[in-house]
């Protein structure tokens, strides 16, 4: 008896700890890069544009450099950091000729299996444009379950500035269609009443219900959202907050913020848990806000869903208040608004010139949409929006 | 197993008799058999169920189990058994079985995929997941029994499992997911906000898998008996692909028979 179940056991213990060998690592990134220069400032507008992190999406790295002459970029050496093991073509660190339209590196897997192809390039630092008229509006290329908006600044070259949650939002309802996602273009626009002409789309936020995975993780809602700036869905679930990375860098001072608006609040206001919340009535979000973009050390700063309002790096801004509820129907009337930039500190035109400041712009359907409270079905439409610089 | 049987054997049969006769050794498989002249009788059992619902072998994309708690529970049934001769026998049954485990392991890659409703996600995911299982139902196994002395049977046969409840749960964080494959988009799942996933729906309803036990009488009507039951199906529905690869459960139960007729 003693020796079978010695037996038993023995097989018992033998799956708890045959532990096989530890697979190779099957990823194939490029986690973060590092231009080799000796003077960096020669290119750069800061120390710390040579250096960038690499969002797991991104294949297209992109450096923004000072407007200097593209022979200067004929021989330079990016340092890559790469997932554990894994390799990459041409060599890491090498010299290469970034004066054209950039240098496409191959990384390929620690097991061999898996390869990622990126492009590292060079470009000027390009003013943004200041007309939002969200008429460049294109379906997510890769998987193409989402749209997403983009612009041309003056030189007629694309801006991908513009950044929405939709990204997030496909991780929580894979079967929603491109319309059924929190940010979608519209076609119903500001037109001759308004005295506007030549706008064809406009921009739906509207709440949504992120259904049994968002519950998952407690994200029960989605607000539409559309803002200047990126999204990193790497940190969605683990930090929401730190997920909306507010603004891009300006070399003009805003002085307004203006356009037009179009809401009807969602019926029932629900909070983080998906209470109903008697009484309460949501309310979406507006926002134009200029800040210092580094620290005292010459670090980089990005606003986030929890300080873009709040941080001490702040500038200037300008907020809309009170919503009207206008109704968002084709023949509800699109309300205007025009507000000044109202500036808490000198303007440092030296710290401009070196794109010192970011500017963001965001509008959200819930003002209380990253903490993941508000009311399903609140829609926000937004047209011909601008700011405009000194 | 010998030497021991003989001793065992010796002392039966010292307890049992004072003149060693062959007569007497055969009274003696009469004794621990069924009741009377009949050839046939019913037993019922109880007993604990202690094991795990497994990948065998454990697939390279664990790498190390931290935590393995059984969660073990009781079984009780009846069982008719007959005798063709004097050793050989066949027994069938009803069982019903609580069984289950808990465990926490840190994994590499490991492809899962998650769906609710309509939705889908699916990827390779790097961190700690905890899984618990608990499956309760009923076991009709059909052995062979045969016995190697009067006291000492051993059976083994295959068995069905019908679930009556199964949960397949648990979660992972302290990790990421690369959405779709390694080259997907990564996402962080962290401690404080974990990902859980619940499995249970999936189960298999009907699952087959192998008998092999023991049973020693301590008294003509009193035995005590351990049996292993080693599942050759999945515990998940054909067609479920979330978890890679086939789990199988294996579990062993100890208890005590008791002949009822």
């Amino acid at each position: 008896m003693s020796k079978k179940l010695f037996l038993f056991f023995l097989a018992c213990a033998a799956f708890t700890s045959c532990i096989q060998e530890e697979p190779l690592n099957s990823e194939c990134d490029i986690e973060a890069c590092r231009v080799v220069l000796d003077d960096p400032m020669a290119v750069f507008y800061a120390e710390a544009d040579a250096e960038c992190s690499v969002i797991s999406v991104d294949t297209m790295i992109t450096f923004y450099t000072r407007d200097v002459k593209r022979e200067l970029l004929k021989s330079v050496a990016v340092q890559l950091q790469l997932t554990e093991g894994a390799t990459v073509s041409p060599e890491n660190g090498s010299v290469q000729d970034f004066s054209g339209e950039g240098v496409r590196y191959t990384v390929t897997s620690q097991d061999g299996q898996w390869k990622r192809r990126y492009l590292v390039r060079f470009l000027p630092k390009e003013s943004l444009n200041p007309k939002f008229d969200f008429e460049s509006v294109e379906l997510e290329p890769t998987k193409q379950k989402y749209f997403q908006w983009f612009a041309f600044d003056n030189s007629g070259a694309r801006q991908d500035l513009w950044a929405t949650g939709n990204s997030g939002f496909a991780l929580s309802r894979s079967s929603a269609k491109p319309m059924e996602y929190p940010t979608v273009p519209w076609d119903d626009v500001v037109g001759e009443a308004q005295g506007v002409s030549g706008s064809t789309k406009a921009v739906k936020l509207e709440t949504c219900n992120t259904g049994s995975f968002g519950a998952m993780v407690n994200m029960r809602l989605a607000a539409g959202n559309l803002f200047l700036g990126t999204f990193d869905t790497e940190n969605a679930l683990k930090d929401a907050m730190a997920a909306t990375r507010f603004g891009v860098p300006v070399n003009r001072f805003p002085v307004r913020f203006r356009g037009y608006y179009k809401f009807k609040p969602g019926e029932k206001f629900q909070d983080r848990q998906g209470k109903a919340v008697e009484g309460k009535v949501d309310a979406p979000d507006a926002y134009a806000v200029l800040y210092r973009n580094t620290d005292k050390n010459g670090n980089r700063i990005t606003l986030q869903g929890d300080d873009v309002l709040t941080h001490a790096n702040i500038v200037a801004m300008a907020r809309v208040e009170n919503f009207l509820h206008t109704g968002v129907e084709q023949g509800d009337p699109w309300k205007y608004f025009d507000l000044k930039l109202e500036y808490k500190e000198e303007k440092d035109y030296e710290l401009l010139y070196n794109y010192g400041y970011n500017l963001t712009v965001v509008f959200s359907s819930s003002v209380k949409g990253a903490e993941f409270e508000g009311a399903i079905g609140s829609v926000l439409l937004v047209d011909e929006a601008e700011i405009v610089f000194e | 197993m010998n030497k021991l049987t003989r001793y065992i054997a010796a002392f039966a049969l010292a307890l049992t008799a004072f003149s060693a006769t062959a007569n007497d050794a055969m009274d003696a498989y009469a004794k621990y058999g069924p009741r009377g002249d009949r050839s046939w009788g019913l037993k019922a059992r109880v007993g604990y169920a202690i094991g795990g619902t497994m990948p065998i072998p454990l697939p390279a994309e664990i790498r190390s189990i931290n935590r393995f708690r059984p969660n073990g529970g009781f079984s009780f049934g009846v069982d008719g058994y007959k005798q063709f001769d004097k050793r050989w026998g066949i027994m069938g049954g009803v069982h019903f079985f609580m069984e289950g485990m808990s465990t926490g392991a840190d994994v590499k890659n490991y492809h899962m995929g998650i769906s609710m409703g309509e939705d889908y996600l699916e990827g390779q995911f790097t961190g700690v997941d905890i899984t618990d299982v608990k499956m309760s139902g009923l076991t009709i196994p059909l052995t062979a029994t045969f016995r190697i002395n009067p006291r000492w049977t051993v059976n083994l046969g295959p068995y069905m499992n019908v679930l009556f409840n199964g949960d397949f749960s648990g979660s992972v964080y302290d990790g990421y997911l690369r959405v779709g494959d390694p080259t997907g988009e990564k996402i962080i799942i962290s401690r404080e906000n974990p990902a859980t996933y619940d499995f249970g729906d999936d189960m298999r309803t009907l699952q087959f898998g192998v008998q092999a036990g023991f049973e020693w009488k301590a008294t003509p009507n009193i035995g005590l008996f351990g049996q292993l039951d080693w599942g050759l199906t999945d515990v998940f529905k054909s067609g479920f692909e979330t978890v890679d690869f086939p789990m199988y459960p294996v579990y062993g139960t100890v208890g005590i028979t008791y002949s009822l007729y």
